[in-house]
């Protein structure tokens, strides 16, 4: 090939990538046009035995976090439920219109539990068998100082239930390629005992509970469906 | 400008005609990276050793410029879908917001281009700054996430313990350290990751600029560079501890804090080159005492 010609033909080429990776950017939403989830009205205050306890102040994250914290998720729920046992379940919701990069490690448990001076003692993968399907959920193990507070969490991305790492990351890329941004949220629950398999139950038990108290339209929002 | 032959004169336009296409291309592709990443990720702390890679990098491409374009025009068969695939990595890259695609497609576009023109041996000339160029790529979430805790761990624990030897009233809980009446969290920032990173890259270069035969040597002092890393860094976060405990946490959060990060880094640097030397007298005893040997048999 006459290379001046070749040479014209890479510039084509390369100029071409340019423009292409441009045009092929999903287009982020502006936060007027982000779906938003009323979180506050969807979770009932009281469902079961349980029932919202005002008394308790849910924990403050460090400041450095509380702010990504403000700047990423767009809604956001944390309460405490007791029940009549005097059992407490601590649920944290978080939400997000655009599911960015930087939101994804800023809010999973083990980053954001030892940010705050806790220890992971262990990390395992479960599943919670509920009304709207199996649900895979991350356990893990907290403890700092003298308090115990084992985890059970599941995260979904375009209301498809994923676990951090490839597996969002391929629903952003898929979602991506086709123009879109995908939404984020991550359901946690957490309790306060040294009994870990307890916990676990207790947290199972109060999910499943929670999704059933819910209509059958919220629920599937925060539980999620299945990949195909 | 002095024509030393007959051909220059017209060579000149010829090299252009050549070169310019492509460094246009270059052009095209990679500076709206590197606004966005100078915009966005070599403003943080973490990143700021980017654009150094990006320089030394440039400058080794630079210097042997005039060695590149003297070569015969031969083209390498696997130019061209070394190049298109790098085109692809990019457009991936740049429009899912994928750095590691994006900034990594630097290495197979440059390559694919270079194999284009002049063949193999253009990259057997300029192999060390294409490779460089890795650096160059941030570390991926995941990397970063398995690595990170670890390593705040391993310093928050070896500061524990050097302090609490020294008689400091020092306790820890996971990467939270209480002394006095301070409380300090160890950051992500403190676990130095990011440092080792920059630290491997900077220790690569000098290794390259050495020239040393021995690869013994180098890959040793390439291992090195890791336990020195992490020695610097726990310093750091002693000296920082040490300063809040005694100055109060103003000093310990203000101007010293940046500081601290400097000295670290150039100190890191010095003990580096310093094993090296140390390294150099090593094998120079034991080459010496092979000749010994050898006298000796």
């Amino acid at each position: 090939m006459n290379f001046p010609i070749r040479n014209i033909i890479l510039l084509i080429l390369m100029l071409a990538a340019a423009g292409m990776a441009i045009a092929m950017r999903p287009t982020p939403r502006s936060p007027e046009n982000r779906p938003k989830l009323d979180l506050e009205t969807m979770i009932p205050e009281a469902f079961d035995d349980w029932h919202v306890d005002k008394t308790i102040l849910p924990l403050v994250p460090t400041p450095d976090l509380q702010a990504v914290i403000e700047a990423t998720y767009d809604q956001t729920l944390s309460r405490t439920y007791i029940d009549s046992k005097g059992q407490r379940v601590m649920l944290s919701i978080a939400y997000s219109g655009d599911f960015s990069d930087k939101s994804i490690q800023y809010h999973r448990p083990e980053v954001c539990y030892p940010a705050q001076g806790f220890e992971l003692l262990s990390k395992s993968s479960g599943v919670i068998s509920s009304a709207y399907g199996e649900i895979p959920v991350t356990r893990i193990d907290t403890k700092n100082n003298t308090r115990r507070e084992p985890v059970t969490y599941w995260v979904t991305a375009s209301g498809i239930r994923a676990s951090y790492g490839y597996s969002v990351r391929f629903i952003q890329l898929k979602a991506g390629l086709t123009g879109q941004t995908p939404d984020g949220l991550q359901v946690r629950f957490s309790s306060i005992g040294n009994d870990t398999s307890a916990a676990y139950l207790l947290h199972e038990n109060f999910a499943n509970g929670l999704l059933k108290s819910m209509t059958s339209e919220n629920a599937q929002k925060i539980a999620g469906k299945s990949a195909e | 400008m002095q024509p030393h032959s007959n051909g220059t004169l017209k060579a000149i336009p010829l090299a252009v005609a050549e070169w310019f296409p492509a460094l246009l291309g270059l052009v095209a592709l990679f500076v709206p990276t590197y606004v966005d990443l100078a915009r966005t990720l070599w403003a943080s702390e973490d990143q700021a050793h980017g654009p150094i890679i990006l320089a030394v990098a440039l400058f080794f491409f630079w210097r042997k410029h005039r060695e590149i374009k003297e070569l015969p025009p031969v083209s390498a068969s696997a130019g061209w879908p070394l190049f298109v695939c790098g085109l692809l990595l990019y457009i991936l890259g740049r429009s899912q917001d994928i750095l590691l695609f994006e900034v990594g497609a630097q290495i197979p576009v440059v390559a694919g281009l270079l194999l284009i023109l002049r063949g193999w041996a253009a990259i057997r000339i300029l192999w060390f700054p294409l490779l460089f160029l890795i650096f160059m790529v941030p570390l991926p979430g995941a990397v970063v996430d398995t690595l990170t805790l670890p390593m705040k761990m391993g310093v928050s624990w070896a500061t524990e313990q050097v302090l609490y030897s020294l008689n400091y009233p020092i306790s820890r809980s996971g990467v939270v350290l209480q002394i006095g009446q301070y409380k300090l969290l160890v950051a992500d920032a403190c676990a130095g990751l990011h440092t080792l990173f920059t630290l491997e890259a900077m220790g690569l270069l000098y290794l390259h600029v050495m020239r040393y035969e021995s690869v013994a040597r180098n890959a040793l002092l390439a291992i090195f560079i890791v336990p020195i890393s992490f020695s610097a860094n726990t310093i750091r976060v002693i000296a920082l501890t040490l300063i809040t405990y005694h100055f109060g946490d103003a000093a310990g959060q203000g101007f010293l804090h940046g500081f601290a990060g400097m000295v670290l880094f150039i100190t890191a640097l010095l003990i580096i080159m310093g094993v090296d030397s140390l390294l150099q007298l090593g094998e120079k005893r034991w080459r010496g005492q092979a000749v010994v040997n050898k006298a000796q048999s």
